[in-house]
């Protein structure tokens, strides 16, 4: 009978914790709300891999995977924000050098037009170019 | 069998109440931020701001659509004068907000052929981006802009010695944006780094 109560005790401590994990990632998500990229929490990671231990041999692996698979995603992220970052000042950079040639068509605006086909291909390279 | 009895009581209740604390904990966020991975901490208060910015610059491209600049300029001013998140403390994300609506504010007034107010807005913008980010590139460049237009006007106006001057910073400034956005480019796309951030 006490066995029974320190059960319950336990499990609803567990489940309490479990069910703090599982609220944690929804406020986490909203990552086209804001910069700070959201993830699929660590907490989440670690619960799945805490009840593969308990029941599938297979379950760390599955773990190992997820994460591999959040890192990647992470990654392309990154690389798509890169781009977009580099897009958006490649044309800002072109503004910048059409205005300084409005004011001044010598050399220095033969220097700029030079920097920016530099930096045009640049980005060409690396993203595709710009939409 | 009764003292038995008043422990498994005990140990239910302790339970029941640990739980409930656990839960009402997670539920209030503990200080309204939750932490997911090492280098995402997403709080409630960055989130409303930003959110508040998307809406007003939503709100200022319906206007600007129709044509009302006046109105866009006042829409996205509501992002200016909103109250930050965390006062007292400079965070990168408000910082870019702020300086990218004062970019904005400074372009609309640039088309409503005010130049004088762009000038001041486009300084007020410069303010929240010291680094050489793309934010402060795009306000150089925007403010090399103001001073071009301004250069115009002074020469229409036949004050050709201050013209000099507003033309030769009009140059320094959009040089420096060349400059800028240039060094952007390159460390987003060597480093990985945010463009954001220096």
């Amino acid at each position: 009978m006490k066995r029974a109560a320190l059960l319950f005790a336990s499990v609803a401590s567990v489940a309490a914790l479990a069910a703090c994990g599982g609220s944690a990632e929804p406020a986490a998500s909203p990552s086209s709300a804001a910069p700070p990229s959201a993830a699929p929490s660590e907490s989440t990671v670690e619960g799945g891999g805490a009840d593969g231990n308990a029941s599938h041999a297979g379950a760390p692996s599955i773990a190992v995977a997820r994460g591999d698979l959040d890192r990647a995603e992470r990654e392309v992220e990154a690389a798509q924000s890169d781009c977009a970052t580099a897009c958006r000042a490649l044309a800002s950079m072109e503004r910048a050098a059409e205005h300084l040639c409005a004011l001044d068509a010598g050399d220095e605006c033969a220097r700029a037009k030079q920097r920016v086909e530099a930096a045009r291909e640049r980005v060409r390279a690396s993203c595709g170019g710009c939409q | 069998m009764n003292a038995a009895r008043a422990q498994i009581a005990a140990l239910v209740l302790a339970a029941t109440v640990l739980a409930g604390a656990v839960l009402t904990r997670c539920s209030r966020g503990d200080g309204a931020r939750v932490s997911g991975d090492d280098a995402a901490v997403v709080d409630t208060e960055l989130l409303a701001f930003l959110s508040l910015a998307r809406a007003h610059h939503h709100e200022a491209n319906l206007l600007e659509e129709n044509g009302d600049l006046p109105g866009a300029i006042a829409a996205l001013r509501k992002i200016t004068v909103a109250p930050k998140p965390h006062p007292g403390e400079r965070l990168p994300e408000v910082e870019e907000v702020l300086a990218d609506a004062y970019a904005r504010v400074a372009e609309l007034e640039l088309r409503a052929k005010d130049s004088a107010a762009a000038r001041k807005d486009v300084e007020a913008g410069l303010l929240h981006a010291p680094d050489p980010t793309y934010f402060r590139g795009h306000l150089l460049e925007v403010y090399g802009i103001v001073e071009e237009s301004r250069t115009a006007e002074l020469r229409d106006a036949g004050d050709d010695a201050e013209a000099a001057r507003a033309r030769a910073h009009a140059l320094a400034l959009l040089r420096e944006a060349v400059d800028v956005q240039e060094g952007v480019i390159g460390r987003v796309l060597d480093g990985g780094m945010d463009g954001g951030a220096p």
